[in-house]
């Protein structure tokens, strides 16, 4: 359990580009072991090895970070467990 | 309806009307329309046969509030208004694009083949955005909070087409400059889509993208300025519009692909300078030169310098070289003096 002696979890969301091309940051910090633990599974359910993949033009870049993991997506590429972490992040983190 | 008077693309555009309100306007503008056939412009010599004159085609389609695309079909070329202000708005503006490009560059749709014009409206839950896909429009319906729906500001519309027609012709790579050089054509597009239906000269124009987009809570008249870089919005919640309009304040970022939406600012600037320079209508020659130079073989990465010879080359044909040059030398894409004398920022 790499994480146990840290019950401390930050994961922030940054979003760029769009139409707007304006920044939006969204984050949530689990201050205690129990509540970080409530994230672990979104966290680790993620593919944080996935490669940047091209933008359209105007889509959204979404930039994901939970203490020392990133990634930077796609908004194509925001499905799944990244749509999962996302979309709790930015529900929980506004 | 008074032959001459009314411009010929204001013409077609109330002939486009399918709406009962109008039906007499439109009506009568169709009959003068078939009275005057001659088209202001003659397609270019390199068009390919056949497809110079295919009509207009454009379907509108409906997300339901999800993101599958394209969706439901919910309004085809021929077919009524359908009382759906974002459908109705998404297929108006595409006509307005589609003139503009027609009209004036003689260019038949977003592949100058006669492609059908594809968009879909009400794409996701309070989606905050509209973008090009590589086959078509997309636009949300905003948060309500800060965004209205994307579809309100003709610009917005203009610019996605613009992205097409950028993908068609030089297909700029979406990253750092030649990705902000995608950026502010597709701006420049938008903006000129917006100047031409409404008949206005540079110096009558906005030249502002985006333009009732923000909700009233927002401190902001729009969300890009070509005139002012930099000065469309300042607001408690979103900031300031952080847009340069010079190369001594061009933005290093890994963020929005290198900063595709801020870096456009430069050029952005650089062709309003440009058409506010040369007076009139922006399209007509400031456009011209802008369309040519991106449609005349540039690369694929190019920088804004790379642009900006290539438009100084076409200038010479319009006998504009010298404007276009001293904007890029007001910009600080070439430069004359050591330092600016602008003390923006």
């Amino acid at each position: 359990m790499e994480h146990a002696a840290d019950p401390v979890l930050v994961v922030r969301v940054i979003r760029t580009g769009g139409f707007a091309g304006l920044r939006r940051q969204w984050q949530i910090e689990a201050a205690s072991e129990d509540e970080a633990r409530r994230w672990w599974p979104l966290v680790e359910a993620c593919p944080w090895d996935t490669p940047p993949g091209e933008c359209v033009p105007d889509g959204f870049v979404y930039e994901v970070v939970a203490n020392d993991r990133s990634a930077t997506l796609a908004e194509q590429q925001l499905d799944g467990p990244w749509r999962d972490l996302v979309d709790a992040v930015v529900e929980r983190g506004a | 309806m008074h032959r001459g008077i009314v411009p010929p693309h204001l013409l077609r555009r109330i002939a486009d009307l399918h709406d009962d309100r109008f039906e007499t306007a439109a009506e009568a503008a169709r009959r003068a329309l078939a009275e005057c056939p001659v088209r202001p412009e003659t397609p270019r010599a390199t068009a390919r046969p056949g497809a110079g004159r295919r009509a207009l085609r454009r379907e509108v389609h409906d997300a339901e509030n999800r993101t599958t695309l394209p969706g439901r079909l919910v309004r085809a070329e021929g077919e009524p208004a359908t009382g759906d202000v974002a459908v109705d708005e998404a297929f108006d503006g595409f006509g307005a694009t589609d003139a503009l490009f027609r009209d004036v560059f003689a260019r038949t749709s977003i592949d100058d083949a006669g492609m059908t014009l594809s968009g879909t409206v009400h794409y996701g839950q309070a989606y905050d955005n509209a973008f090009w896909d590589g086959r078509q429009m997309v636009f949300g319906d905003g948060d309500g909070q800060i965004f209205g729906r994307f579809t309100a500001s003709l610009s917005v519309i203009g610019h996605e087409l613009g992205h097409g027609v950028v993908e068609h012709t030089a297909g700029l790579v979406y990253r750092g400059q030649s990705g902000a050089l995608n950026e502010s054509v597709a701006d420049v597009f938008g903006a000129l889509v917006e100047q031409y239906a409404a008949n206005q000269s540079a110096d009558e124009a906005t030249w502002l993208i985006g333009a009732g987009l923000f909700t009233d809570r927002v401190e902001g008249q729009a969300l890009r300025s070509l005139a002012e870089p930099g000065t469309a919005y300042d607001d408690d919640v979103l900031g300031r519009d952080p847009q340069p309009a010079h190369m001594d304040d061009y933005i290093h970022t890994d963020q929005d692909n290198g900063g595709v939406h801020l870096n456009s600012g430069i050029p952005n600037k650089a062709f309003h300078l440009v058409a506010t320079e040369l007076g009139g209508h922006a399209w007509q020659v400031a456009g011209r030169i802008w369309y040519e130079a991106l449609s005349a073989g540039l690369s694929a990465t190019a920088t804004f310098a790379d642009f900006a010879r290539g438009t100084v080359e076409v200038a010479r044909r319009h006998d504009a070289a010298d404007v276009v040059c001293s904007a890029w030398q007001a910009v600080g894409v070439w430069s004359t003096q050591p330092t600016r004398s602008s003390s923006s920022g």
